[in-house]
């Protein structure tokens, strides 16, 4: 069955460049992750340690309690579809479709051939067609294939639905939880289009500067923020105290994101006019990655 | 031996391209006004030539390409070691079944005097595994450090690709401007002598390129390995 994959004080540089610092991280068994970081947080980077698919400079990465490096068992249970790119002489690009599909049947040991031609057929993929030929759509289609089809028990996607129209996307969140429905196997899947996801995520991984920002249930982790706006005055009283992540502001009316529960805002706020709203993740995520992020107690 | 399997088309229609290659150049030789030595020194040459560079070639892709489709799918590093040693043997042994087959084939049809290629061919052949023994090297370092060093790893490769296929190239050019065949350039190195022993000697060389390869690679990961 399904084992943890663990990770503690990762470190991982490029040269002199540390992109990945003291990751500590635990993969439970049936779950679907979410990774979000921005561009260059070292999301990447780290999916592919997790994978034993790239060295680290420090720390350890464990399946079941066995390292994951030039571990055969460990490995057939791990698949890292990653994100295909145009370029014509690099690596599998100069595959015909069909035998970037048939390298993974070799190596994938619970490979369900029946299942990549059904996700072929479903996606439309022409599979005599150079990969470096398809678009961009068509070859995130192609590491969706893979991964769904590898049935390895915990399947990571690194940017599954870059290029894919909004359609596309629809229907591999379907697919993907009918997976997992049927499977109840890991996913981790690290993605841009944060706000379509958000649903689909039952645990999110925040990845800022090469750390860990956060590894937390998405409704809890969603549910931590609140959005408090009104009269400056009246947003100041009831936002006292907490962590304040956004501040914004038009004439007198004042909109402050703060760390804390709705729950908690609104008994703050007792007695006065304020609104208070929830946050969405993509929101809570740009609140503490991004460029504004000065964390300050009002 | 998963490289070789999802290679193999790759394998059959280079060795087909090749032969292509040589029988194509090879006619239009036969067909020349030229002396028998002429020819055959020419068919040495064009022969030599895709020795020495169509080995290097198909190891920077193929190594290239396996390696990567190979770690991205879960792949061992250490069977990826003797794997690529074995994809280099064959490598460079398709290339040699392709001129030798073609130019055997040749030399019935025209009854001309092809032996002398023919005879020349082991060393040759030696001269190849000898190339991609580099190149197998590389490829196999690219493997094992592959992502870290991957990047740096491919431009070496190429490097050392360019440095080989320029200086034979050159040296073909300057042969030719001298006025002489190109092939008499090597003949000083080629002896006409085909024997049991040179054949044997090509198949030696294979086989120690390939466990070379091998105990390289276990000793580059235990490296890894410690390092990690």
């Amino acid at each position: 069955m399904e084992q943890t994959l663990q990770a503690s004080h990762l470190v991982k540089r490029y040269g002199k460049k540390e992109v990945l610092h003291d990751v500590s991280l635990t993969i439970e068994p049936g779950v679907i992750y979410g990774l979000i970081g921005r561009n260059g947080a070292g999301k990447t980077t780290l999916l592919s340690i997790l994978t034993a698919q790239n060295t680290h400079d420090a720390g350890t990465v464990t399946y079941g309690g066995q390292p994951v490096w030039e571990n055969e068992k460990a490995l057939a249970d791990l698949c890292f579809s990653r994100e295909l790119s145009g370029q014509i002489l690099f690596g599998q690009n100069t595959y015909k479709v069909k035998d970037y599909l048939l390298a993974a049947s070799m190596y994938y040991p619970r490979w369900d051939k029946a299942y990549a031609d059904q996700l072929v057929q479903r996606f439309g993929l022409d599979v005599k067609k150079k990969i470096c030929k398809l678009s961009k759509g068509m070859m995130s289609m192609v590491t969706i294939v893979l991964a769904l089809a590898s049935r390895a028990p915990i399947t990571i996607l690194d940017e599954p639905v870059a290029g894919l129209d909004v359609v596309a996307r629809e229907d591999f969140y379907k697919i993907l939880l009918d997976d997992y429905t049927e499977t109840g196997r890991t996913f981790v899947i690290s993605t841009h289009i944060i706000e379509e996801a958000a649903n689909v995520f039952e645990k999110v991984i925040i990845l800022n500067n090469g750390q860990i920002a956060a590894v937390e249930n998405t409704e809890d982790f969603v549910a931590s923020f609140s959005f408090v706006s009104g009269r400056e005055e009246d947003v100041d009283a009831v936002t006292a105290g907490h962590e304040v992540l956004h501040t914004e502001r038009m004439g007198r009316q004042k909109g402050v994101a703060v760390r804390a529960a709705r729950a908690v805002m609104e008994r703050a706020a007792a007695g006065r006019d304020v609104d208070i709203s929830p946050v969405s993740l993509q929101k809570a995520f740009v609140y503490l990655t991004g460029e504004e992020a000065h964390h300050e107690t009002a | 031996m998963k490289l070789l399997k999802f290679n193999r088309n790759a394998l059959a229609q280079l060795f087909l391209l090749l032969v292509g290659f040589q029988v194509f150049f090879s006619v239009l030789n036969m067909l020349g006004d030229r002396s028998q030595e002429y020819k055959a020194g020419y068919m040495t040459s064009v022969g030599g030539l895709y020795l020495l560079l169509f080995p290097l070639i198909m190891m920077t892709s193929f190594a290239g390409i396996s390696v990567h489709i190979s770690l991205t799918m879960g792949g061992l590093r250490r069977a990826l070691g003797w794997q690529l040693a074995a994809l280099n043997v064959i490598c460079c042994a398709v290339v040699c079944a392709s001129q030798w087959g073609s130019m055997w084939v040749l030399s019935r049809m025209f009854g001309s005097d092809s032996p002398v290629f023919l005879a020349r061919f082991p060393r040759l052949a030696m001269l190849a595994s000898a190339g991609t023994l580099v190149l197998g090297g590389l490829g196999l370092w690219m493997g094992l450090c592959a992502q870290r060093w991957g990047g740096k790893a491919l431009a070496l490769c190429a490097l050392a690709e360019l440095v080989v296929a320029g200086g034979v190239i050159t040296w073909f050019v300057i042969s030719f401007l001298k006025g002489g065949a190109a092939g008499d350039i090597l003949a000083w190195l080629l002896a006409p002598r085909a024997s049991a022993a040179s054949l044997a000697a090509v198949a030696a060389g294979c086989a120690a390129v390939a466990a070379l390869l091998h105990l390289a690679s276990n000793c580059l990961l235990k490296k890894a390995v410690v390092r990690v």
